[in-house]
């Protein structure tokens, strides 16, 4: 029953989303809209690596900043189509995280996010010091907005903020179904043992490794494109996409949402970046309450706000983060939460 | 040369900051990925103290360590107490979220502009033959050396210091013979904050604190214990003075720009090639 209701639910939820840009005209509430959205594919993304399979990767940004230059230097010094943009920086962040992925899982857990951290604070160093081609500090400016060529007639921009919108609808959409994908069904099933307990799945006749790497590809690929997307509807980009700042804000998205939960992540991307502007909370501010909020949240709910609400209707505890805890015997998890 | 000298100052900065890492992982076994803040800390409870209000730096120094060491009981009270049961993701969440809040205060507080203490020490000049030398770099190096011999003594023969010892071998064993396992780590943690805090005010003299310190330092420290061997405390320190001479001389002879992505890389192909560190026979994290 929960099940249906959650379908039907979300359906409709999708329908009212899609249908915002018709209430709303503010171009400032609009952008926020746009924000969230972004969002919400780049902690999908995260997600996937990080929810479902366990490996956390604080490089992640990595792969959304590398998209965003590719695109932004690609529309400045090519002019090329967006379309064409996102494909290369598609492909770019996805040789990356091959290359990465030859050596990065011979580390184990704590070893594989520390030396994540080390290629993040790297990456953003040679962002800021390869001026010639980043800009440097002074980040890349004026990246070509996208177009879309109909028939033979001139190019049409999407300039206005609702054709933005709707351009990143489709890309969440396109991206929540890759998620969904890959997150259930045998590979879903295959993504959960690895992160419950990854000698049992290994004695399962499971290769970890290959798992975790395909996980790791599937959202840097993603990220690389929502960076693309991005660096063209901003139009500026600078080498703090892919520095810890960002780690941070899909650690909190993905968290306080509930990690391993595509409605929890969803509604943490909405949550977090709509309130603290209907609030008008101060950046740093923000971040300090980000912080103890995300503490507070691991600490005492480590499967987020969609595990709270699952272990109320369903009465029993969904766990993500700690296979270990001794607390209660291990829950059949089902795959579609 | 003068590379060699700023090595070495750089080394005992990584020293201090790495011992203290390497001692939380030993004996509270959790990797504490808010350590480079409690520098950060440092740092400018020193400007606070001495800039501001004319403290002496000693006692500066000192209020310094000590006003830190009391951030990290509570960093142990608050955010590592309920966790240390946990699995290591909710350890990395926790305390990524703890670096969060420190450094985003610090901005709110300090603004993020990078500031510097010049002291005394740091504008006199020793020469030496050809070599000239700022006496507050001897003083790092000679501070860090006292430090890390107090540290072996404190270690091995005081009470807390063997209780120490012996949680970094079992900790449910240490508790079954009556040893106060949360008060042990609360000591760990003012010792370990008390050096970052040491070497922030020590090294704030001669180079700039901002609060985007933190996250930078604690991966250099990570790459000193990851070198060294975790819990391996001689070659944690011998690994932090090869890092800071490495870096000093990469910043002078072949990148300025990238001398941090310098040690980073070495970090990354110790992790990969010897898991054990360049002195350890122990296996890795």
């Amino acid at each position: 029953m929960w099940t249906r209701l959650r379908w039907v639910g979300s359906a409709a939820l999708l329908v009212v989303s899609l249908l915002l840009p018709v209430f709303i005209r503010d171009n400032y509430a609009l952008h926020v809209l746009i924000l969230s959205a972004m969002y919400m594919a780049f902690s999908l993304s995260f997600d996937i690596a990080a929810g479902h399979v366990g490996t956390i990767s604080l490089a992640h940004p990595v792969f959304f900043g590398l998209g965003a230059y590719v695109a932004a230097i690609l529309g400045i010094s090519l002019n090329s189509p967006f379309w064409l943009n996102m494909l290369v920086s598609t492909i770019l962040a996805l040789s990356l995280a091959v290359f990465m992925g030859m050596f990065a899982f011979r580390l184990a857990d704590l070893s594989f996010a520390v030396a994540t951290l080390g290629l993040a604070l790297t990456a953003q160093l040679v962002a800021l010091n390869w001026v010639d081609l980043t800009g440097g500090p002074m980040c890349t400016r004026g990246v070509p907005r996208p177009s879309l060529l109909l028939g033979q007639g001139n190019p049409i921009y999407l300039s206005s903020p609702t054709a933005y919108f709707y351009l990143f609808a489709c890309f969440d959409i396109l991206v929540g179904g890759l998620y969904i994908y890959t997150t259930t069904g045998r590979l879903g099933r295959t993504f959960t043992a690895i992160r419950n307990d990854e000698v049992l799945a290994s004695t399962m006749g499971i290769n970890i490794v290959r798992y975790k790497r395909l996980a790791f590809f599937i959202g840097a690929g993603i990220a690389g494109a929502t960076g693309s997307l991005w660096a063209q509807y901003i139009t500026v980009v600078c080498p703090d996409y892919l520095g810890i700042a960002y780690t941070n804000t899909l650690l909190i998205i993905v968290f306080v949402g509930g990690a391993g939960s595509f409605f929890g992540v969803v509604a943490g991307a909405f949550l977090l970046t709509v309130v603290p502007e209907i609030l008008r909370i101060a950046p740093q501010i923000r971040l300090i309450l980000y912080g103890m909020l995300l503490l507070v949240m691991v600490v005492a709910l480590p499967n987020g706000i969609a595990g709270a609400i699952s272990s109320l209707t369903r009465g029993k505890p969904r766990r993500w983060a700690d296979p270990s805890r001794p607390a209660d015997p291990p829950a059949p998890r089902t795959d579609e939460a | 040369m003068l590379h060699l000298i700023n090595g070495v100052t750089l080394g005992a900065m990584y020293a201090l900051v790495a011992l203290g890492l390497s001692l939380v992982f030993g004996v509270v076994r959790l990797v504490n990925f808010a350590h480079g803040e409690l520098f950060m800390l440092g740092g400018y409870a020193l400007i606070f103290l001495y800039i501001d209000h004319h403290v002496p730096y000693t006692i500066a120094v000192l209020l310094a360590m000590v006003g830190v060491a009391a951030v990290g009981l509570l960093f142990e009270r608050l955010v590592v107490r309920p966790v240390l049961d946990r699995s290591w993701r909710v350890q990395l969440i926790a305390t990524m979220a703890a670096s969060m809040i420190m450094s985003n205060a610090a901005i709110h507080i300090w603004g993020s502009i990078a500031r510097s203490a010049p002291t005394e020490l740091s504008k006199t000049i020793l020469h030496m033959g050809a070599i000239s030398i700022a006496q507050q770099r001897l003083l790092v190096l000679v501070v860090a050396l006292a430090s890390f011999a107090f540290l072996a003594v404190f270690v091995k023969y005081t009470k807390v210091g063997t209780a120490m010892r012996a949680m970094s071998q079992n900790r449910e064993a240490c508790s079954v013979y009556g040893i106060d396992i949360n008060r042990v780590s609360q000591v760990t943690f003012a010792i370990g904050s008390g050096l970052a805090a040491l070497a922030g005010a020590l090294i704030t003299p001669l180079y700039n604190v901002s609060p985007a310190t933190g996250s930078f330092l604690t991966l250099k420290a990570f790459a000193a214990v990851v070198m060294g061997g975790l819990g391996q405390t001689t070659g944690v320190i011998y690994a932090a003075f090869i890092l800071g001479i490495v870096e000093a001389l990469f910043g002078g002879y072949v990148s300025f720009a990238y001398r941090d992505a310098a040690a980073f890389i070495v970090m990354i192909l110790v992790l990969l090639l010897r898991p054990q560190g360049l002195f350890g026979s122990r296996v890795g994290i």
